[in-house]
Parts: C-alpha cells; structure tokens; sequence
C-alpha cells in the first residue's frame, strides 16, 4: 500500500508541476507552426474585431463572408467589447498573445512597446491597395510610420466627408430669436444671453426649467471631448480634443509648442466658467454629475418635445433626438473679449484618420494569407461594405465609384444591431469615391463649415496626426502628463465650481505644476512636431 | 525522564512516547502521515490552490526591480533596483495619495470593525425570532448589492435637489469635496456590509452559557451590564481575531469604489494607491511602476497585521500565530 501511495504522490507531484510549467509557458510562447489549417484543408485565420455595443460579427449580414472567398481562407472571428477593451488590450500585450490579426486594437506606440507585431512596411508590394491608399494620402502614411521606420499598423481613412471635427458649439437658435436676440460674438454678449434664457423663459412653459449652458462634466485624466475647455478656442488657442496633445494641454504657438494649462488664455476660460456656474446658467453640479445625466439633459423634457438647454457642445444636432434637433444651430466660437481673434477646433485629419486600423502578429502562420486577406479589405468593395454593409442592401452601388447608402442604415435605433463596422472599419474611402446618402456625416461637415474661417485662422499652428514619439518619449510623455494633470484638473475644477482664482492662487498653481514635467513634454512634442513636418 | 537514564544504562521501562519522539525524522514524518495522511487530503486541494495562485505568481514582484521588456518576458529585464520605489516617492503625488488612502482605510477599518460589533450585540437582545431574522435579513441584504450599482445608488441619493439625501447639503452633491469623501465611502461601506459582518459575531454570542445571565441577573445587572460584563467578553477573542485579520488589508482601500465614485472636484481627496496603480499600470502601460507602488502597498499591510498580532498575543493571549 505505501508503494502505491508513492506512486500517487509522484503522479500527483508531477501532474501539478507539469500544470504550473504550463501556466508559465503560456506567457512566452510566440513559435506557432507557419501553417494553421481548417479541417477542409484551407488556411485558417484568427482575427480580433474591437466592436461597439451594437456590433456583432453574427449580425453583420453576408458582406463578412466576402472576406473568407478574397483571401480563400476560413476566419475564426474574436470579439472584444470596446468598454472591456483597455483591461483586455493590457493582458495580451502583456502576456504576448495578439491575434493573428486584429482590427482596430493597437496603436503604434503600443507595437513600439511591445515587439509583438509584423513590420507592414515589408509586405507594402503585396498589397497594391494599401500603396495606393499611400499614394494618396500621405499623411495616413506618415501617421503609422515609426521614428525607426516600421510600420507596424495601418491607418484607416473614412474620406474627404468624414474631415469634421466633433467639437461644435450649439445654441438653440428658437429661443434666440423668440427672444429677438443676435448669435453671440463675444463672451459678454453671450453671457447676456444666457442671463436672457435663464429669466426669460425662452421654451415657454412657464417653468424655470431652462439650463442656459449644459457643461459636460471634466476627466480626472486627460481632457477630452466636449470638454467646457473647448472655450480656450475663444481665446485663439485652437484646441485638438478629438485625438492629439492637446487633450494633455500641448498646443503651437507660432511654430512652438506649449502647454496651455500654465496660460493666461487658460486662467481667462476657467473665469468665464465660473461666471457660468456661479451666476446659475449651469447646473451647480455639472462638475460631478454622471456623463448620462449630461446627455439626458440635451434632449430636453417632455419626452424630447421641450427644448431646456440654451447652448451646449456637442458634435452634431443629433445629440438633440429628432424631437428637438431643428432647433440648434452650430455657432462660431465667440471672441473671449473685441478684438480677440477666436479659432476653432482643428481634429479635422483626426476624424478622418485612425492609426490602428489593422495589426498582424509577428510570426502568425499563413502570413501570405493574412497580407492578402489585408489587402482585398483595403479594396473598394470591402472598404465601403465594411463602412455601411452589404452592396445591394445596406448600400447601392451606382457604378463609376459612385455609392448611395440606404436610409435604413440611420433609422437604425440604439437596441438595432449595426450591420456594418462603421467607423471601425480596416480600410479606406479614397477622395475620388463618393459615397451618397451618409446623412449623419454629411451634418458633421456642414456642421464643421460653420467654422471654417475660424479653421482657416489656425494656419500651421496644429499639431498634424503624423506626430509618432519615440516608445521611450512616449513613456516620459505619459508620465509627466499623468503627474500634472492630476494636479491641474482638480484645481481648475475647483476654481471653476467654487472660485477664489486670484493673482497669487494662479501663480502658485502655475508655479506648482511647471516644475511637473510640463517643460519636458513641451521639448519631446517640438522635437516630434518637427519630425513629422519633415515626414509629411 | 533525563534521570531515569542516567541512573544506570538502559531504562527500566520503555517510554514510546519518548522514543517516539527521538526518532529520526524522516521516520517521524512518515508516521506523521500516515496517520494523519486523510487530514493532509483533505487540506491538499487548497493547498495547490495557494501555492498556485499565490505563491507562484509572486515571481511577479521581480518586475518592481526590473526594466520591464517584453521581450525577455516577466524574468527578463534588466536588474535596476529600487528605482521604480524611488520614482513613486519622489512624484509629487506621493504625499497626497498616502494621506488619501491611510486616511481612507484608517477610518474604514476603524468604523468597519466596531458598527458589526454593536449591531451583532443589538440584534442578540431581540428575543422574538421572527423578528431577529426579520432585522438580519434586512441588515445583511445590501452586501449583495455590486459595487458599480452601489455607487450609482450614492450618486442618486446624493444628487442635489432630487437625491434622497443629496436635498439637504445645498446645491452641490456631497462628491464634489475632496475633505467628504472619505466619509462618505465608510459610511456606505458599513451600511452595505455591516449586517453580514455581524454574522460572525452572533455565532460567537450564541455560544455565551445561559447560566452566567441568571447568575448576573440574580447579581442585580441590567441589560447594559449583561452586554458588558458576559457578552464582550465572550466575543472578544473573535473580535481580535477579526481586528488583526483587518489590519492585514488596512491600505486596501476598495479599487473599484474608489475609482468609480472619482471626479475631478474630489480628486484631491479620493486618489488612492490602487486608482494609481491602475492609471500608470492598466492605463499608461508601466508594469514595473505599478508594481513597485502595489509591493510597497503590500509591505505595509504586512507590517501592520504583523504588528497588530504582536501587540494583541503581548496584550490579551489572543494571535492568530
């Protein structure tokens, strides 16, 4: 009997160190076999889709199969939701396990840090698609192109139409004129109106329900869309919040870059808003109300038939619902003070452009098959399907690159499953395609046309999207934008919500947070802004 | 038994237990299992579960004194000290997170530890016990609740104007000053768990023996001298139990609550080593960072349940080793 039970304890010893060495193996192993077949024989291909919550691969109509018959390969479909995307993004790259190929997931800098991609720039003559993108677009080149020259993502284009920031301003134009008011142009005109909406019962239903500004809440790490620092606009430092340093506080001045957070024009646009707050025309607690709550509030009461918000920032009247949208209007920033020149916001290229469109394991088996499969996605027919579904019934094609989108694509509801991957998709709309019918996008560009002087005001002072940092500048970068932010937006808020910023507040602020890294950022920005004009 | 040796040679009669005992070990062990080897089995499972999931993961913490790559994998790296320590301690931010999260987890433990108490010898005095379920089913319901719906409910409640509570503090919600956060995340967080904390307390009363209330009683105490003199000390061994097993987690202030209940006006009182960790690990990418502060975070909750199980075998007898 004790012979046998040692013969269970070897057993059982060494099944658990044969369990524990292969936890440990599943970290590092990269080696795949260079074939990975179907059981008919085919090559088999596993792709990640990062998807929004109403995207499926199951749901997204026959189109998904013309990707299988152009690389003549099976695809084993992943999906990531994008709200669990972050954590998961971490623990591939961590443990080294990317899919063979994944659609909208990583980013340059993260190819940069972590070696687990294939350098794309070698396999550029397998795919005549993606070279002609280049041709074209130069800027989607350059914006995947790495400081050693590799390329280890594709860029995604959504076309000339989609060249639209989402950064608008918007009042509601009825109650300007029922009130036989002008469109403000300066912040003292505006806040005149907004004393207007607050007293005069502009929706007339005679409750003081109005909300003359709703100010979207402010990030504890970065400053994002619809941020109320959008105001800095007024004050002639254009803002980049749709994807840039400016959402860190870079910006250019004059072909230098600095950090707006340490500005005068920064302390002026946290004033203004505190006037908002304190004088009532936004909600006391804008500051900590949940970004729902935000939202709710801009189709207003009645079931979206009472408009109660007066101006608010959004990117198109869509955020209104259908009830109440007719009554916005997208206005030109107004001048912080006469004589000041007001910009706007310049994500134009970065509502067009994405840089992690596509990326492809280093060492996945059928590489052949990936690059082909990669290829016929940049294609026309697979780019538009992949952007609004199925030709024929999602969209019609009319023939000389001519495409009209169906109706039903935006009667689509939020519980609808989209039958496409939006503007997730891997592939390109190439300026001499048109695309019919894309009503949503096509307000954004209207929209967007409200500013173009104020656009055109901007002149060379952005930062272009083929800005691409070092993996070591880009940590240095991370850091001391994590560390002063962490200080900065909390005092804004603050000042912002209580008041008290005063000459010597300010300057211990500016004194507080300079010494944070806010010098060193504005060097590596200049150093990598300069690279990518000589790039592009 | 020294003596009985000596007197001469061997001895008269032979002590098992004694020879037992010096006998060399390899044998003792053997004995040892098998008679105890169902024990062993029995423990097994959960043993290969610890040594797993706790103690091999634990090569982990060499990342805190490497240059992480990942390249070389979690091994690989090269060797850099404490740099990623010094890093932590030297951002500006270091300060106010330890304040935060001691300050946090100070008053958590403190409120956590002593509101089951109470409610566990409240609840005791209730004799019907339809009622008695009726109160603990009641008290321990909201521990079910998961945290993210749990703040969405504080947010609710404190909402200006319309929150439940949030109609009486003006017209800012409570979440927007850094000095009331800590307040209000002990608070919800005994209100959410102090009825099934209690339950382990209720069984440590259920033990007090009858007879010591009649004698007490026929003594002349009251009701509040029962609680004191038979009821507490019942417990307390159980409560320094629970005390010391507390302090283990003293720094761990709850990631998720913390990070959820954030904004941008309380920030400067709600930043906390775990939110940290999680913005420079999970966010920012910097695996060593993150483990250097989560390590240091760890050495501190050792210290302090190491020490709180010091001080209670010195002061009361009581330890849990």
């Amino acid at each position: 009997m004790t012979k046998d039970l040692k013969k269970k304890a070897v057993t059982a010893i060494a099944g658990v160190s044969a369990l524990t060495m292969a936890l440990s193996a599943c970290g590092g192993s990269g080696d795949a076999a260079a074939q990975q077949l179907d059981k008919d024989g085919k090559p088999l291909v596993k792709v990640m889709f990062q998807s929004a919550s109403n995207q499926s691969i199951a749901t997204m109509g026959t189109w998904i199969n013309g990707l299988q018959e152009a690389c003549g390969c099976t695809i084993e479909w992943s999906e990531v939701q994008d709200s669990q995307w972050t954590q998961q993004k971490a623990a591939t790259l961590t443990g080294g396990n990317p899919a063979d190929l994944s659609i909208r997931a990583y980013h340059p800098s993260d190819a940069q840090k972590y070696p687990f991609f294939e350098d794309l720039s070698q396999h550029l003559d397998q795919m005549p698609n993606v070279q002609a993108f280049f041709a074209q677009q130069p800027v989607a080149k350059a914006m995947v192109t790495t400081p050693d020259g590799k390329m280890y993502t594709l860029p995604r284009y959504q076309g000339k139409i989609s060249k639209a920031s989402g950064q608008h301003l918007f009042i509601n134009k009825t109650w300007l004129d029922k009130l036989g008011l002008q469109v403000p142009q300066t912040w003292d005109e505006l806040l005149k109106v907004m004393e207007a909406f607050k007293t005069q019962d502009p929706n007339g239903n005679g409750k003081a329900d109005e909300i003359p500004y709703a100010m979207r809440n402010i990030s504890t790490t970065d400053v994002g869309w619809w941020s109320p620092f959008l105001f800095l606009n007024s004050t002639g430092i254009s803002t980049q919040f749709n994807n840039s340093p400016s959402r860190f506080g870079g910006y250019v001045d004059n072909g230098t870059v600095k950090n707006y957070l340490v500005s005068d024009q920064f302390r002026e646009v946290v004033e203004f808003l505190h006037t908002m707050i304190e004088k009532g025309y936004s909600p006391k607690d804008s500051l900590t109300q949940e970004s729902s709550k935000y939202y709710a509030s801009l189709q207003g009461a009645d079931d979206n038939k009472t408009a109660t918000v007066g101006l608010a920032i959004t990117n198109t009247t869509d955020a209104f619902g259908t009830g109440l949208m007719d009554q916005y209007e997208a206005i030109p920033w107004p001048s912080s003070a006469p004589g000041v020149t007001a910009v706007a916001d310049h994500s134009q290229d970065e509502g067009a452009f994405d840089d992690y469109a596509v990326a492809v394991r280093a060492g996945a088996p059928n590489m052949d098959t990936i690059i082909k499969l990669i290829n016929a996605m940049y294609g026309e027919d697979l780019s538009v399907q992949q952007r609004y579904g199925t030709l024929g019934d999602w969209v019609t094609k009319n023939g000389d690159h001519t495409y009209t989108v169906s109706d039903k694509f935006f009667k689509l509801t939020a519980n609808d499953k989209n039958p496409a991957f939006a503007d997730r998709f891997a592939g390109w709309i190439s300026d001499d395609w048109t695309i019919k019918g894309d009503a949503s996008t096509e307000r954004l560009l209207a929209t967007d046309e409200v500013y173009k002087d104020q656009i055109a005001a901007v002149g060379d002072d952005y930062f272009p999207v083929s800005i691409v940092p070092s993996d070591e500048d880009a940590t240095t970068l991370s850091n001391n934008s994590a560390t002063y932010l962490s200080t900065a937006l909390p005092k804004a808020a603050d000042w912002m919500q209580n008041g008290g910023l005063d000459d010597a507040s300010w300057k211990a602020y500016v004194d507080g947070i300079t010494p944070m890294g806010i010098e060193e950022n504005n060097q590596i920005w200049q150093k990598w802004l300069d690279e990518a004009k000589k790039k592009a | 038994m020294e003596s009985v040796k000596e007197q001469g040679g061997a001895p008269a009669v032979v002590d098992n237990v004694e020879a037992a005992r010096r006998a060399p070990l390899p044998v003792r062990l053997g004995r040892h299992f098998r008679k105890y080897w169902q024990l062993w089995t029995f423990a097994l499972p959960a043993m290969i579960f610890v040594v797993i999931f706790a103690y091999v993961p634990m090569y982990g913490l060499g990342l805190a004194f490497k240059n992480y790559d990942p390249r070389k994998g979690i091994t690989g790296g090269k060797f850099v000290g404490f740099k990623y320590f010094q890093q932590f301690f030297q951002n500006p931010q270091f300060w106010p997170i330890m304040r935060n999260t001691i300050n946090i987890a100070v008053q958590t433990v403190a409120f956590g530890f002593i509101f089951p108490i109470i409610l566990a010898l409240l609840i005791n005095q209730i004799h019907s016990m339809k009622v008695k379920s009726f109160v603990q089913t009641i008290t321990y319901m909201p521990h079910f609740i998961s945290v993210v719906v749990m703040v969405s409910m504080i947010n609710i409640f404190l909402t200006p104007d319309s929150g439940i509570l949030g109609r009486f503090f003006g017209e800012q919600s409570l979440l927007a000053y850094p000095s009331w956060f800590a307040p209000i995340y002990w608070i919800t967080e005994v209100w959410q768990h102090c009825g099934w904390n209690c339950i382990i307390y209720l069984a440590a009363l259920s033990a007090v023996d009858v007879s010591l209330y009649e004698a007490a009683k026929i003594d002349g105490a009251g009701r509040l001298r029962l609680i004191w003199s038979v009821d507490l000390p019942t417990i307390l061994p159980t409560c320094v139990i629970m005390l010391i097993l507390n302090l283990g987690g003293i720094l761990n202030v709850g990631f998720d609550k913390t990070y959820l209940l954030q904004n941008a006006l309380n920030q400067p009182g709600s930043e906390v080593i775990s939110t940290y960790v999680y913005k420079m690990g999970i966010l920012n990418g910097q695996i060593s960072l993150s483990t250097a502060v989560g390590l240091f975070n760890t050495l501190i909750n050792f210290f302090f349940l190491v020490a709180a199980n010091f001080i209670s075998k010195k002061v009361s007898d009581t330890s849990i080793f």
